[in-house]
């Protein structure tokens, strides 16, 4: 990310101060215990990351009938894969996959909050969730995505999704040149967040 | 309840300040539409 959207250096700390504080509150008042925060943390470190949402993608890229259910129903074509229990629930009820192609590209917002499929991206990061960035992806999409790197041309139209309480869309990238021959595993690993969200392309393994 | 991904031409929401080239999908639940009259159609 550009530093536009860049935050205060100070700002996990303070925002680690103040889980610490109402994590305290909660415990005292009997709603939680001393290992609750823990457990949901652990969940989200082990099961819910983009690493879920990377295997759909290298999936989707190198079986063409998968990627055809995925955008249809998106849902059922998850449950296909051997993905962490859970994946429809926690914000995963309502999954959509949107794929981007030579003439369209997508963009995942959320104007309001900070929806996101955690199931398959696990949590936002922090400049998703910034207001100047939900407002400007909303209006001038085509300007922000060339700020943070991703000039699209001009024949491209640029959809932007804005996500609700209901859906969570993520996108499945264009499969980058240079992969040929690569197994789901390595095309796994060039997936990044960024590129599920829209606001970046797979780069190519041989400009790396 | 319903949901529509309802489609915006970016003209519609920003006027002469909108950019070329994208549209935005917002979701609205059937509860939020109303039926286009004859003369909207």
């Amino acid at each position: 990310m550009t530093v536009q959207f860049g935050y205060p250096e100070d700002r996990e700390a303070q925002s680690a101060a103040r889980v610490r504080a109402l994590e305290a509150l909660l415990i005292e008042k009997g709603v939680i215990t001393d290992a609750t925060v823990d457990k949901v943390l652990g969940y989200f470190e082990a099961d819910m990351t983009p690493l879920n949402g990377a295997k759909i993608v290298a999936r989707a890229w190198t079986d063409a009938e998968f990627a055809e259910r995925l955008v249809k129903d998106t849902p059922a074509a998850v449950a296909e894969l051997d993905l962490p229990v859970g994946m429809d629930g926690a914000e995963g009820e309502h999954l959509q996959a949107v794929a981007n192609t030579p003439g369209v590209h997508n963009l995942v917002i959320c104007t309001l909050c900070s929806c996101f499929p955690w199931p398959v991206l696990g949590l936002p990061p922090y400049w998703y969730k910034d207001p100047t960035f939900r407002a400007r992806a909303a209006r001038e999409p085509r300007v922000v995505l060339k700020e943070t790197g991703l000039d699209l041309d001009p024949s491209v139209e640029l959809r932007v999704w804005d996500s609700s309480g209901h859906s969570r869309w993520f996108v499945i990238p264009q499969r980058p040149a240079g992969t040929n021959g690569m197994t789901e595993e390595e095309l796994a690993a060039l997936v990044t967040t960024e590129s599920m969200i829209g606001i970046a392309a797979v780069p190519s393994p041989a400009a790396a | 309840m319903p949901v529509y991904a309802v489609r915006f031409e970016p003209t519609d929401i920003w006027g002469e300040l909108a950019e070329p080239g994208a549209v935005l999908y917002g979701e609205l639940f059937q509860t939020y539409l109303t039926h286009a009259t004859e003369e909207q159609q």
